[in-house]
């Protein structure tokens, strides 16, 4: 047996550490560990309600729009005005979060994805006019492969066209998300840290002015995405179509749903959502059940044993717990391992046949040559990403045309001397929920569950290993020495974790941690 | 709400608080910011919360101006020292996550996309206390007089150089 550990410490916690068991070459066991921001009602507790929506945006600086999101939809329960939402205020809010979730999809893809299959170094004798290929070319003459590592050698199969090509694409997606966030800004006031997001709807109504300004950056995005992303998510797909068969996992997937299209005073299932929430296993989608979620610590460094409600439950920690080994908690649906994200969103709103899902996804998979089950893998779950963009942003166009300048975009409101409210959407990376509870006109308890305390969640009471472990376990690891397949897997989830602290470490120190035992 | 945007300011110098403010000392950086700006930081100056959204921030930095980033740092000091380094002294890897991008890493990316940069300095400030909460530790609220006059001075020296 060897033992493979990734561990890239880049803070000082706050980070995601797997550790696989290979039998040969076959990983036998799998172990995710990390640390996400617990605790929050210290920050909380005896604020005003309302700073929900601005602090907890200061949680993470990769989806701080679903937090501020599911605070407010928490807030809007809590304060009694959830069916009280103004169409504008409803519609504005989709847009800010969409704004968000494209930039974070392309993101994703280019900056983190993308590198494990885009060999960038194509661009290093690069004689063409392209200035972002002459740009990526002068970055590797410099030795400033920075972004680009770590490499795991071995396995670029694009032809070198395309690998040009995707390159120059990288460096153009980065200027779209810089585009996303000037949308973001023209309705959210400003980014990072919008404020166009409030309880009762939104800060600011809309004008022709910043409609215009608006559609003319969405357009720019969703050229790049119909001509660009795509087209290069399905290039990879086709160079690497043993993806689909790879980091499968637990096959069960739960959805928050996103953009609400009508008000409603109901947390969550009687909400009507562009996409809709569920659940998706053996083929078949189903009404989400809130109550049928709970969290277990059995692997977890805290006191108890679970399962429990989240909103029901302490966290006591317990560094020394014997057969912990993870910060994570174990969130489970009707007691059973689900994963979270854009890939679990597609599948329950197309099993659910969403007029708008269900015939994108149908030509993406005929293009692609697949059956639906292919998409539970690796590369399924960046095709559903990719999807998930797309979709996102044609809807857009339609809610930017809903907006009718001059009527109102708030709901009255004052803080209630007590109230509870529970607030989920997806995120860009999954399912998040956030619940207050209101007392005396201050908050008195607040807690969130963010999508990688699913999807990278311990073994839980039962001991069943949680979705990304279940994912690696089974995996044939071509060579020990160079795991690309380990970290392949681990990226397609989309993880977020580090986003507790943002410590620098000068040079000289060890950063990064590969080690074969 | 005006129908145009004002005119954005071109300043000489930024300066970037970065860091997680709900984390203790790690959001020594933003609180930095924050009391330099409530001080005035001087003509041409702007002073950018940066959080932790470094990315973000940085397509807010104007062509050619020189960068301050303060930031929480771990150079195996003792709870506030302050440490003076280049951006290319920092370490800079790819994670696994996007929530892994690192200070050297954002600027890269900010460049590839076509940003330009004056000089980029960053000081470092030793935490003693990194945990959930909104206050600085004791030890650091009582150094902020001295972690000011340094990232004052090092405003000053970028204000002066070419």
């Amino acid at each position: 047996m060897r033992r493979i550990v990734i561990d890239p410490v880049t803070r000082i916690e706050g980070h995601l550490r797997i550790e696989v068991l290979l039998d040969g070459h076959e990983v036998k066991e799998a172990k995710s560990a990390g640390t996400l921001f617990r605790g929050f009602e210290v920050i909380l507790n005896g604020r005003s309600p309302v700073d929900a929506q601005q602090l907890t945006q200061r949680v993470c600086g990769v989806c701080p729009i679903a937090h501020a999101t599911a605070a407010t939809f928490a807030l809007d329960a809590a304060f009694g005005i959830s069916e009280k939402i103004p169409d504008n205020g409803r519609i504005i809010r989709n847009l800010i979060l969409g704004s968000n979730i494209l930039q974070s999809h392309v993101l994703h893809f280019y900056h983190l994805a993308a590198l494990d299959y885009v060999d960038v170094a194509a661009a290093a004798d690069y004689t063409g006019d392209n200035d972002d290929l002459l740009a990526v070319r002068d970055f590797i003459a410099r030795g400033h492969l920075g972004p680009f590592l770590p490499r795991y050698e071995g396995d670029y199969r694009l032809p070198k066209e395309l690998n040009l090509k995707a390159t120059a694409d990288y460096a153009e997606a980065l200027r779209i998300r810089r585009t996303c966030h000037e949308m973001l800004a023209v309705f959210g006031g400003r980014m990072p840290s919008q404020c166009g997001i409030v309880p009762g709807g939104a800060s600011n109504g809309p004008t022709t002015s910043k409609i215009a300004s608006f559609l003319g950056r969405l357009d720019t995005v969703r050229r790049f995405i119909a001509d660009k992303y795509l087209p290069d998510v399905f290039a990879v797909a086709g160079a690497y179509a043993d993806h689909f068969a790879i980091g499968g996992g637990c096959k069960r997937y739960l959805t928050y749903g996103q953009f609400d299209q009508t008000p409603s005073s109901a947390p969550l299932t009687g909400r009507n959502r562009f996409l809709a929430p569920g659940t998706y296993a053996d083929g078949r989608a189903d009404k989400l059940d809130i109550a049928q979620i709970t969290e277990a610590v059995t692997h977890s460094r805290y006191e108890g044993d679970g399962p429990l409600f989240p909103y029901h439950e302490d966290t006591v920690p317990s560094p020394e717990k014997k057969g912990a080994y993870s910060w994570l908690k174990s969130p489970r649906y009707n007691d059973a391992v689900y994963e979270v994200g854009p890939l679990a969103s597609i599948l329950v709103n197309y099993a659910n046949g969403n007029p708008v899902v269900k015939p994108l996804v149908d030509s993406a998979l005929s293009t692609a040559g697949l059956q639906a089950d292919a998409l539970s893998s690796v590369m399924g779950r960046h095709l559903a990403r990719a999807l998930h963009a797309k979709l996102t942003a044609d809807a857009m166009v339609e809610w930017v045309g809903q907006l009718k300048p001059g009527e109102p975009h708030c709901a009255e409101w004052t803080i209630p001397p007590a109230g509870d409210g529970c607030g989920m959407v997806d995120a860009p990376r999954g399912a998040v929920a956030h619940w207050v509870k209101v007392r005396e006109h201050k908050t008195a308890n607040y807690q969130l569950v963010v999508p990688t305390t699913w999807n990278a969640s311990p073994a839980d009471d039962k001991d069943r290993p949680g979705p990304m472990e279940q994912a690696l376990i089974g995996t044939k690891v071509k060579d020990p020495g160079n795991p690309f397949e380990v970290v392949r897997i681990v990226r397609s989830f989309d993880p977020c974790l580090a986003c507790a602290v943002h410590l620098v470490t000068p040079k000289g120190e060890k950063l990064g941690d590969f080690r074969i035992a | 709400m005006p129908e145009t945007w004002p005119p954005i300011p071109s300043p000489r110098v930024v300066v970037l608080g970065v860091g997680n403010e709900l984390m203790g000392d790690d959001g020594v950086g933003v609180v930095v910011a924050r009391q330099l700006r409530a001080a005035g930081p001087g003509n041409d100056v702007e002073v950018i919360e940066a959080g932790t959204s470094v990315m973000d921030a940085l397509d807010l930095v104007p062509s050619r101006a020189h960068v301050l980033v303060v930031d929480a740092a771990t150079g195996g000091g003792e709870a506030g020292s302050v440490y003076r380094f280049r951006l290319d002294e920092l370490a800079l890897a790819r994670g696994v996550s996007l929530h892994e991008t690192s200070l050297p890493e954002a600027f890269t990316l900010a460049q590839l996309a076509g940003a330009k940069f004056g000089k980029v300095i960053v000081i470092g400030v030793e935490p003693a206390r990194v945990e959930p909460g909104t206050e600085l530790s004791p030890v650091l609220q009582e150094k902020m007089p001295a972690i000011l006059g340094v990232v004052r001075a090092e405003v000053a020296k970028l204000m002066h150089s070419s």
